[in-house]
């Protein structure tokens, strides 16, 4: 059952009216509304009471008397019902990626977040809307946004102030649940953009207490990564592999990486498609990496003429992405001899 | 459950439902290889989002509707009369109805009888007159009457030849007699409720 330091409204009620004259004695008297019990406190002209005993399961009224000590003149300067609320939230965050350190994803998918909300007043106070405190229908929800700076993979040491996404209630118990397609950061490419996102439920402030943090969680946020083939020319056939440089950019903390190939043009179900080894890369950290490749001595691989297509894949925990494409690599072996024959007689 | 924002983004994106609910990418299946989104797919992404959002914002006056009887609180038309009095001659206080326990024959003026002198604060009156007055700390469960009284105690007090008042933290509390299956064997505990207190004001 919660305290509440209820008594300190009152009291400063008290102050306004009485406390000009030490001919009046206060009087606080709490009735716990389901048992009728009544017990007092007796308060000075000013300052603050606070009750020590709860406000029983079906709340309590609470009156504030001045009587006047001569005359017994009585006047009822205010009275609240108190009732006895402990709003409970818990917040949970589901993603694509079963990390368990910190929850994280990527910018470009979808997330979840479960708002499980317990003590509201959902009526069964018995009291008309108008007369529930606001600290006991419902609780704020605030989500905001924060970017790093970009391929810093921290938060900046003097960040902006953070871009508000929603700023709500929840004015029900149980679980409310909120969806997102992608993550709220901003940037001039999205596909790069890398921050948090955090989730706060804070119980209203009430009774003179101050606003209490229910639960808070915090989300990260990294970017696609980006991958580019280069060293190889189109227009060129080659009798001869090229070295064919890799760039990869910001790789996904949990992913692998390479390079396939296969005969033929980009195909979304390619025949026969190998995987060059030299180019596999495995990412098991907690911040996107980078890695810079040469793949060389191909030849062995690459043993059917004609173009080829190459593939740069990035598998994640959300599926695979092709980083990059490149097309046609063309591989031919043929030895044209060009000569003229000569017969002399 | 209550659910704010439309699954139909989430849906669109096929592949990340699979993953929200699989948790991870079913290996054993056809992989599915996707070319990298663009920003300009995100931010349109980022706008539905927000568009949806708008449109399915709850107003919160609509939730929950609480129509119930407004519940009655005690008396607001004076404090004394929902009180007990006790006075002295030269000042006296008001106490709970069902605060004063018991009153041997000799006090029984003192208690909701002519009062006289000042009105002071219930710790002045107790200061002033602990010559007649004992107080009895009670717990807010004997208070409700879910726990009865120490019947030890109560022999005691009753033998002070004093007035008993009850007390919880310091301030006067009336006690409801405990229910006969709480009360056991001293369900015979000589606690006063509002109507035994003779000659309530």
């Amino acid at each position: 059952m919660k305290l509440i330091n209820y008594l300190a409204p009152l009291a400063l009620i008290g102050v306004a009216v009485a406390a000009p004259s030490d001919d009046y004695v206060n009087w606080i008297r709490q009735t716990q509304a389901d048992s009728a019990v009544e017990w007092d406190v007796t308060v000075a002209p000013s300052g603050e009471s606070l009750s020590e005993e709860g406000v029983g399961p079906e709340g309590s009224f609470f009156q504030l008397w001045s009587i006047h000590n001569v005359t017994a003149t009585e006047y009822m300067l205010d009275e609240q019902y108190v009732s006895s609320y402990l709003p409970t939230a818990s917040i949970t965050i589901l993603t694509g990626d079963p990390y368990t350190s910190v929850k994280r994803t990527r910018v470009d998918q979808p997330y979840s977040v479960t708002i499980t909300v317990a003590g509201l007043d959902d009526g069964s106070s018995g009291l008309p809307p108008e007369d529930i405190p606001e600290a006991a229908k419902k609780v704020a929800f605030e989500h905001v946004v924060s970017n790093y700076d970009q391929g810093t993979h921290a938060p900046p040491q003097n960040p902006d102030a953070p871009t508000v996404i929603v700023d709500s209630y929840v004015d029900e118990n149980g679980d409310t649940e909120f969806f997102y397609s992608v993550s709220n950061l901003t940037g001039a490419d999205l596909t790069q953009a890398e921050g948090e996102e955090f989730f706060t439920v804070t119980a209203l402030e009430d009774f003179g207490t101050v606003a209490s943090t229910l639960d808070s969680r915090r989300l990260q946020i990294w970017p696609i990564a980006t991958g580019v083939m280069s060293g190889v020319d189109s227009s060129v056939r080659y009798t001869v592999m090229p070295t064919i440089t890799v760039g990869l950019v910001d790789l996904y903390p949990k992913s692998e990486t390479y390079v396939r190939a296969y005969h033929g043009p980009p195909a979304s179900d390619p025949v026969n498609p190998f995987l060059i080894p030299a180019s596999y890369v495995k990412i098991a950290d907690s911040i996107p990496r980078n890695r810079e490749l040469a793949l060389s001595n191909l030849d062995e691989l690459f043993v059917r003429e004609g173009p080829y297509t190459l593939e740069i894949i990035h598998e994640t925990p959300f599926g695979y992405d092709i980083l990059d494409q490149l097309y046609p690599l063309r591989v031919d072996r043929t030895i044209e001899i060009r000569s003229n024959f000569y017969s002399g007689e | 459950m209550r659910i704010i924002y439309p699954l139909l983004p989430v849906l669109l994106l096929s592949s990340g439902v699979a993953l929200l609910i699989a948790g991870e990418a079913d290996k054993s299946e056809k992989k599915l290889f996707r070319m990298r989104p663009t920003h300009e797919q995100l931010q349109a992404q980022q706008a539905t989002d927000r568009a949806q959002r708008a449109e399915r914002q709850v107003d919160p006056k609509a939730v929950n509707p609480v129509v119930k009887e407004k519940r009655e609180g005690p008396d607001t038309g004076s404090l004394i009369k929902r009180s007990a009095v006790l006075s002295s001659g030269r000042s006296w206080t008001i106490v709970p109805k069902g605060a004063v326990l018991h009153v041997p024959a000799q006090y029984e003026k003192y208690v909701n009888g002519k009062r006289a002198g000042q009105l002071v604060p219930w710790q002045t009156f107790y200061a002033q007159n602990r010559g007649w007055l004992h107080v009895h700390p009670v717990s807010m469960d004997q208070a409700r009457g879910e726990k009865t009284m120490d019947p030890k105690q109560v022999e005691a007090y009753m033998g002070l030849s004093r007035v008993v008042v009850s007390v919880c933290h310091g301030g006067p509390i009336s006690v409801i007699a405990p229910k006969k299956e709480e009360a056991g064997e001293v369900g015979e505990v000589p606690v006063s409720s509002p109507a035994e207190v003779k000659g309530a004001k």
